[in-house]
């Protein structure tokens, strides 16, 4: 069965070589609510601060009586977060190597540049296509697949101020994408960020450069411009001598944010290129891709609440063997968060344009038509009820308009009770969709494969939640949830004449698992945090006219993975972290445990080395079920030096 | 679809139509900035140090005192508990006069607590806030880009006889002197 699954699945994606990077689903467009960052800001109770460094308390935001943020430790849902300090004592180099901290995502990297990425199952380079991802508010999944190509992503790691991850349904402030999973990267104010930072770093993989300088604008006004450089060198391949997927690139940007009496304007952009030379066609030619972004955002308190508008403009070049993909993107969104007696109320709207374009080399797989222009747009509110005995009710919904699929609607119900002592039980039934993609609705193999009318993919998601500090020194959170899955993709055929193959919506499935995370104080000096999470996948992979792919849309996901950390500060100057992680087997790749450890020593206030070895454990290993992309990572060792004045 | 559609339109309607008041009062969700400050006092302990003669043993607590108003309802003692610095313990105290506030270690100022300042340059490290009076110790408390800040003044704070570690001079606003 497996078998025949994945050689369905290879025979269709290897009819398409020139929609290499488009496979899966892709998509739409997302949803605005890009906003929704403002609204759920990380909040500690009394007894999570004491577990708080020094610097990390000087990071929290005590916002004023008219912009409450929603206390993290009182939100509904299943949210982890990492921290600057984490993202520092992790030694991680990249975006998604930091996002292997998250009890609550699964990172499977493919290639030196490559990962796929996922909350809740349905992982894989092609199959991931369920989660929304935003940096400072501006939404990065493909308009193509859905996906996050995660080569053309990255922040100034020393700049991110936090990056939350929740998994399940974003709830009704986020849309249509979130459908299991959110990921907010939050970069620091250019008032945080004054001064000269200087990182480099070198290893037998890879080797990287931040540079960055910050200043005053005026007396209420900072800035800073940022530059970043990365070369990475072949990963290992499983088979042969050469991986073929060496990459370099750089990326550079601008800050800017001032407050005016109450009013805050934040402007922001970067502009990247970075290259690979994964030949996927065995052609050796260079995969390009290109892009650069422009943000703004203005807040205002207005009426017993907050005001907020946001725009961007983003444009992104893909250049590979036989394709060239390239798209603009519009979005406006406007959100008014307010207190109205026991209710707190945020309303918004967003509009999306994007528009994309396709060129593919004759013969292969192509996109019809090869140019579109798409819009998203959509309305939302959310109401926030206090009940009284610590109960909050959150009713919220969205009303969702996208070229392909129409109308959608997306209602959630949520229900949290904090009790006297300072724990907290929720849950949430929610309805969350991922609208159709341009490869689910234009790719094309002339004779083999014909776009057709497919629709939005749905789930139902019910989830139960508990987190408690039971201890000064301890917290944990536990979560979990069972999701029943409507008009998955699917690949049919054509009565009779078999081919063409047409994209459908006959899949069905239900998963169910548990995610747990917490941390452990032994002493001020070291931290001890653990988490894990399952999986459980139910569907039908039987090949049938309705779908001779076996639901290969499914994913490759492990059953579960633990995660383990320990941070401890040596000395006042010297620090040690250490963490493991074991993944089950996927489909027909093993298991495997893993071991992260880095040392790093503030040599004066200014100048921190760190020495930091990765995947300790094994020589050679796979970690994505991806028969094409695929490479093999090992053992490696990086050392950086950081000087900021 | 309608169904839940409809369902949850008549939900919120319902709710919305219950006068406010009807129910449990409004959330008062106080706000961070006093458990932040609360949880800097306590850190402090371990990025400052005393002279030895400030403490009668090796044993002796470092003690954290409160003069005046006390806007942490608490917070000061839930924070303190269970901590040590360089293996002493904490203790939290609210002197009513400056000669009983002349034993402790950090001395944070509340509203009207100027008066029961000791005198003279004692080993204390004095902590003052902006939001009760513009009047700066060594350490003064800011709100800065929503944030819990502070200024130190390491000149005071030498005269005093206290070192500071530079970890905690890195997060100041502004040092001054030293």
């Amino acid at each position: 069965m497996r078998h025949l699954r994945r050689g369905a699945a290879a025979a269709l994606f290897l009819v398409a070589p020139a929609v290499a990077h488009a496979d899966e689903a892709p998509a739409a467009p997302a949803d605005s609510a890009s906003g929704a960052q403002q609204l759920i800001r990380v909040g500690y109770e009394d007894q999570d601060l004491t577990r708080l460094s020094l610097e990390e308390l000087s990071m929290v935001e005590v916002t004023s009586v008219s912009r409450r943020p929603e206390a993290l430790a009182d939100a509904a849902a299943a949210i982890y977060v990492i921290s600057a300090e984490d993202i520092r004592r992790s030694g991680a180099t990249s975006l998604p190597e930091v996002l292997r901290l998250a009890p609550n995502l699964n990172v499977q990297r493919v290639n030196a540049v490559d990962y796929a990425i996922s909350a809740r199952g349905f992982n894989g380079y092609e199959t991931s296509n369920k989660l929304l991802v935003l940096i400072d508010g501006r939404s990065i999944y493909s308009t193509l697949s859905s996906g996050v190509f995660w080569d053309a992503h990255d922040v100034m790691l020393q700049d991110v101020e936090r990056i939350e991850v929740i998994s399940g349904p974003g709830g009704a402030l986020y849309g249509s994408n979130a459908m299991n999973g959110v990921i907010n990267i939050i970069t620091r104010s250019a008032a945080d960020t004054r001064g000269t930072l200087l990182s480099v770093g070198a290893g037998d993989d890879e080797a990287n450069l931040a540079l960055r300088h910050g200043g005053g604008l005026g007396e209420t006004g900072a800035w800073r411009a940022w530059l970043t450089a990365h070369a990475r060198g072949e990963s290992r391949d499983p088979t042969g001598p050469e991986a073929n997927d060496d990459a370099r690139g750089l990326r550079g940007g601008v800050r800017a944010d001032w407050s005016a009496g109450e009013n805050r304007l934040t402007l922001q952009g970067d502009v990247f290129d970075n290259e690979v030379s994964v030949n996927e066609d065995l052609l050796g030619t260079d995969t390009h891709v290109r892009g650069a972004n422009v943000l703004g955002r203005w807040s205002r308190p207005l009426a017993d609440g907050e005001l907020q508008v946001q725009a961007y403009y983003d444009r992104h070049e893909r250049e590979e063997p036989g394709s060239l993909e390239q798209s603009d993107t519009w979005d406006l969104t406007v959100q008014h968060a307010m207190d109205y007696g026991r209710h707190r109320l945020v309303v918004g709207a967003g509009h999306r344009v994007i528009d994309s374009r396709f060129a593919a080399a004759p013969g292969g797989a192509l996109l019809d038509p090869p140019d579109r222009t798409l819009t998203l747009t959509n309305v939302f509110v959310q109401d926030q009820i206090a009940l009284g005995a610590g109960l909050t009710l959150t009713l919220g919904a969205k009303f969702e308009d996208n070229s392909f699929s129409g109308h959608e609607f997306l209602p959630n119900a949520r229900v949290a009770w904090e009790r006297p002592g300072g724990d907290l039980v929720w849950g949430a039934v929610s309805r969350a969709s991922r609208t159709p993609n341009r490869i689910e609705r234009d790719l094309t193999l002339p004779g083999f494969l014909v776009g057709a009318d497919f629709r939005s993919e749905t789930v139902t998601a019910y989830e139960l939640g508990y987190r408690a500090n039971p201890l000064p020194r301890m917290s944990f959170s536990i979560n979990a949830f069972y999701n029943v899955y409507d008009d998955l993709r699917t690949v049919s055929i054509t009565p009779v004449t078999f081919l063409p193959l047409n994209l459908s919506n006959n899949g069905e499935a239900e998963t169910w698992g548990v995610e747990a995370w917490g941390s452990y104080d032994v002493s001020p000096t070291w931290r001890l945090s653990a988490g894990a999470s399952t999986l459980t996948k139910d569907y039908d992979a039987t090949l049938t006219p309705d779908d001779i792919s076996g639901l290969t849309s499914i994913g490759d996901d492990p059953e579960y993975q633990i995660l383990l950390r320990s941070q401890h500060d040596l000395t006042d100057a010297v620090e040690l972290d250490v963490r493991l992680r074991a993944v089950d087997d996927l489909l027909a790749i093993d298991g495997y445990v893993e071991a992260d450890v880095r040392l790093g020593w503030r040599l004066t206030d200014r100048l921190e080395l760190s020495l930091t070895g990765q995947n300790l454990i094994e020589d050679r290993r796979i970690e994505t079920g991806d028969p094409v992309r695929g490479r093999a990572f090992g053992r490696s060792v990086y050392g950086a030096l950081q000087v900021s004045f | 679809m309608t169904l839940g559609r409809g369902s949850i339109l008549v939900l919120v309607a319902l709710l919305w139509s219950v006068p406010p008041h009807a129910l449990a009062s409004p959330p008062q969700r106080q706000s961070l900035e006093y458990s932040v400050k609360a949880n800097y006092l306590v850190r402090f302990a371990a990025f400052v140090e005393w002279p030895q003669r400030s403490f009668a043993t090796n044993q002796s607590p470092v003690v954290i005192c409160v003069v005046g108003r006390d806007p942490f309802r608490g917070g000061l003692e839930r924070a303190a508990r269970a901590q040590t610095a360089y293996g002493r313990p904490l203790a939290v105290r609210h002197p009513g006069t400056a000669e009983a506030a002349a034993g402790c270690h950090i001395l944070y100022v509340g509203q009207g607590g100027g008066r029961l300042v000791p005198d003279g340059a004692r080993p204390i490290l004095l902590v003052t806030d902006a939001a009760v009076s513009a009047e700066r110790g060594v350490i003064h408390f800011v709100i800065s880009d929503e944030r819990v800040r502070f200024h130190i003044d390491l000149q005071t704070a030498s005269r005093s006889g206290l070192s500071i570690n530079s970890r905690l001079l890195n997060l100041a606003l502004s040092v001054r002197g030293g």
